[in-house]
């Protein structure tokens, strides 16, 4: 309902975004070339009559992270006269069903395409799959480190995004006091990613202390089951780093229902519902992934290398940190109809 | 013989009592009465939805595996009723649009298990997919977040300031259902026509309506349970509380609720879903690492299933 409004919108607020994205962010670290230059800027909207059919498979299809790159996605697809289909499996972890549909899709003969895979590992056959049939792989969102044929990379890097938005968080703190991570599935490349840049930012700065670690599966519940628990374990508590802004907001909602303050709790992602909670002082940060132009973004890639045209290896999306001061701007900019 | 007739009827409070006093040896914490207020809380939710399993699983068709989903559906679809700027008469409306799109599922799963005589597990599967996927269409990725203070009273408040009022939802939950169990007459009929549905055909009851309500108890408790949960959590969207039914499952599993039919309790469901959640905080407590959580269950789980063989063994001589 509100969606729909909200993709014309967009749609028309699209250029004008990815302009200014393409100022603000910062190159992502360790991919070894300039991300600054945005898709946007690189190709300009070609009318082609080349009807090529893109596939864009996100990690589900409930959250609302990936109806906004889905939507990205979409709206460029129109721009660029190309058809976008959307493959989403059941959950997060539905590794397998991820797999089975990049397979279905090489039957079905799609032309591209672009993936944010559920388990980095486990997709790596489908993919070599779809390299011998000569389809272009764009890998979004989260990084394929075995598989090295990829036309491009578009997304913040994930230990980039956790490390700068964990940093911010740590220097407010001036450089020391408890931190409690609650984690995502231990096993994920997401996970291990993002949990590495609060570990390793724990070295460098020796008097921030890592209490506990614990699962919370990215899943409001488990989170916010997992934070009372630890609520109950720990007295002195300074700081919480969430997976991402849905863990966030569960354990935000735990120590709101235990009556303790002074806590800060940051998420990942940059979703609107963490932005709103940013604003209202309930979360410290959360630093944007810029989830519609990860989708718009990637379909450009995509249709520029079907096209014969250059394309970067990396294309950066979002990495505003949102806080108290900026997460009403952020929110009238990328999200106006939200609520 | 009469201690161990004793020892295997009250084995299921025994073992809650051996969980609690090791977990209480092993961490400080955890007697403490916030931990333990935190403990029952966790536990009410499950607690609500264990005591709709428990009227479905009564009739010995099996468990319902829709519970979750109902939950997830029916929370969505009320949510929009129950904003902070809402009125009190559109949360109550939501409320009971909820518990009548609960009971709706029921029926539907009743009326397919006892009418058509299919199994229980494969409809309420079946009907779990369908009821997910209306969710996810529904909410279309959105998050509703926000809610009127009645909704928040239920799912986070505090009664006299002390008591969360969740707890005392659930509490008055588990009376009303463990009296209409036991001195209601349709409560009585649910384990006749679980115990021997022949028998309870040939002695005149309608075996299909007691099917059929088994299972819309089932539905109606999960949508209560949903709107409580929305309230705890301070957010609908379609991805909650979709693996509840293994945790229900396990519940009622782990509380003695027999899965051939005809014997169980509502405190059966209570103690079930104490042992759950306690093992769960407990492990949490003493930071024991997530891997292991479902290897203790799933022992936990077995022993259970264990103790019901001894007692059927024990009849049967």
């Amino acid at each position: 309902m509100m969606r729909k409004k909200l993709a014309v919108t967009m749609a028309t607020l699209m250029m004008a975004a990815a302009m200014i994205s393409g100022c603000t962010t910062s190159p992502v670290s360790g991919g070894g070339t300039t991300a600054a230059d945005t898709a946007a800027e690189n190709g300009s909207p070609e009318p082609a009559g080349k009807n090529y059919k893109i596939g864009v498979f996100t990690k589900d299809s409930t959250t609302a992270f990936w109806r906004y790159v889905v939507e990205g996605a979409k709206a460029k697809g129109e721009e660029l006269g190309v058809e976008v289909v959307e493959y989403a499996p059941a959950s997060y972890t539905d590794s397998a069903g991820q797999l089975s549909m990049v397979e279905d899709s090489i039957s079905a003969g799609i032309d591209a395409i672009c993936i944010a895979s559920c388990d980095s590992t486990a997709i790596v056959p489908a993919l070599e799959k779809a390299k011998e049939a000569g389809i272009p792989v764009v890998i979004f969102n989260t990084l394929v480190p075995d598989f090295k044929d990829n036309i491009t990379f578009v997304g913040v890097d994930n230990y980039d995004a956790s490390y700068r938005v964990t940093e911010e968080l740590i220097k407010n703190h001036g450089g020391k006091g408890k931190l409690v991570i609650v984690e995502g599935d231990p096993a994920g490349y997401q996970n291990i990613e993002r949990t590495r840049a609060v570990t390793d930012l724990q070295e460098q700065y020796p008097e921030v202390e890592i209490v506990t670690r614990q699962p919370g599966y990215a899943n409001r519940e488990k989170s916010m089951n997992a934070m009372e628990n630890i609520l109950q374990a720990y007295n002195e508590i300074d700081m919480v780093w969430a997976i991402n802004d849905v863990a966030a907001m569960g354990c935000v909602q735990a120590i709101e229902g235990s009556g303790r303050t002074g806590i800060d709790v940051i998420g990942i992602d940059g979703t609107p519902e963490g932005a709103v909670a940013a604003k209202d002082g309930r979360l410290k940060y959360t630093i944007d992934q810029g989830p519609f132009d990860q989708g718009a973004m990637s379909v450009q890639a995509a249709v520029d290398y079907l096209n014969g045209k250059e394309i970067e290896d990396n294309y950066a999306t979002g990495g505003t940190i949102v806080g108290a001061d900026n997460a009403e701007a952020f929110l009238q900019e990328f999200y106006p109809d939200f609520n | 013989m009469k201690a161990k007739e004793f020892a295997i009827k009250y084995s299921r409070i025994l073992i809650l009592a051996v969980i609690i006093a090791g977990i209480s040896l092993a961490s400080p914490e955890f007697l403490k009465p916030s931990n333990l207020m935190n403990v029952a809380r966790q536990s009410s939710m499950l607690l609500i939805m264990s005591l709709g399993m428990t009227c479905a699983m009564l009739l010995g068709r099996g468990v319902d595996m829709s519970v979750g989903a109902t939950l997830s559906l029916t929370s969505c679809v009320a949510a929009g009723f129950l904003r902070s700027s809402d009125t009190v008469g559109s949360v109550l409306l939501g409320i009971v649009i909820a518990m009548a799109l609960g009971m709706l599922i029921g029926l539907v799963n009743g009326v397919l298990i006892s009418y058509l005589h299919l199994p229980a597990i494969l409809v309420t599967y079946g009907i779990r997919e369908i009821i997910r996927s209306v969710a996810f269409f529904y909410m279309d990725g959105d998050v509703i977040s926000g809610f009127h203070r009645i909704i928040a009273f239920m799912g986070s408040g505090f009664i006299f300031g002390k008591i969360p009022t969740q707890i005392i939802i659930a509490l008055i939950l588990t009376l009303g259902t463990a009296w209409m169990l036991k001195h209601t007459r349709i409560g009585r009929e649910l384990y006749v026509v679980g115990a021997n549905p022949s028998a309870a055909r040939f002695s005149g009851l309608k075996v299909e309506r007691s099917v059929v309500l088994g299972f819309v108890l089932s539905g109606t408790l999960a949508a209560l349970a949903g709107i409580v949960y929305l309230g705890r959590l301070g957010a609908a969207e379609a991805e909650i509380g979709n693996a509840f039914h293994f945790q229900c499952v396990s519940a009622v599993a782990i509380g003695g609720i027999s899965f051939a039919g005809g014997a169980g309790s509502a405190w059966g469901a209570v103690i079930g879903a104490l042992i759950l959640n306690i093992l769960l905080n407990g492990m949490n407590l003493l930071n024991i690492s997530s891997y292991w959580q479902g290897t203790v269950n799933g022992v936990v789980i077995i022993v259970a299933v264990l103790l019901d063989y001894a007692v059927r063994k024990q009849k049967g001589k």
